[in-house]
């Protein structure tokens, strides 16, 4: 799915200020958290 | 709390963007003497033995997240394991060359959960804050070498995933 097209949890993801719209061409190494943690998050988030 | 502040001033990132910061390798913010695409190009083979190795046995590390902290610029949830991300963040930054110029791996296990567009009066920030109480266990069994080609990682392609799928 597009990132564009994945649904929203909450209304202030949708605009995101113009100076994080920065290009950025760095190499990381991340751990991604787990969907049970992306649940809480949205949790937290609908909470506040 | 969050109606309080404008769509133009707070910013959430979507779950899929959600991730704790294993270490750098090329930082998006650092000067480098030498050009990105080269430097990557030389790093990329042993950066990939690297994470092969630290993952060879299984990862399942396990963070317990209790703490919400806020800053001016943005706000994070903190972590704490048995240690085992020190270990393995040592022991990856020795197994290759990583350039000078590259922020060194951070010493806390966090995960940004909002950001300010600019920064704002510290006592804005912990309206946000103040009385959530955070706690949740995640575990970690995988990392992820990523490009990165949104700040904040917005935007990133994912190079490989360690240990290999």
């Amino acid at each position: 799915m597009a990132e564009s097209n994945k649904p929203i949890d909450h209304p202030l993801e949708y605009t995101i200020p113009s100076e994080f719209e920065s290009k950025s061409d760095g190499f990381i190494v991340i751990a991604p958290l787990s969907e049970a943690s992306k649940q809480k998050y949205t949790g937290y988030k609908r909470s506040c | 709390m969050l109606k309080n502040f404008s769509k133009e001033s707070l910013w959430l990132p979507k779950n899929e963007q959600l991730h704790i910061t294993f270490a750098h390798v090329i930082s998006p913010d650092s000067k480098y003497k030498i050009d990105r695409t080269k430097l990557w190009k030389d790093l990329h083979p042993e950066v990939k033995r690297a994470l092969e190795e630290i993952t060879k046995k299984p990862l399942n590390i396990e963070v317990q997240f209790n703490e919400l902290l806020s800053f001016q610029a943005s706000i994070i949830v903190k972590g704490y394991d048995n240690g085992s991300y020190d270990k393995l963040r040592n022991k990856f930054i020795k197994l290759f060359n990583l350039p000078d110029e590259s922020r060194r791996p951070p010493n806390i296990i966090h995960a940004t959960v909002a950001r300010f567009r600019n920064e704002l009066p510290f006592d804005n920030v912990k309206t946000v804050t103040d009385g959530i109480g955070v706690s949740f266990t995640d575990s970690t069994q995988k990392l992820q070498l990523i490009h990165e080609e949104k700040i904040f990682v917005q935007s990133h392609s994912v190079i490989s995933s360690f240990p290999r799928e």
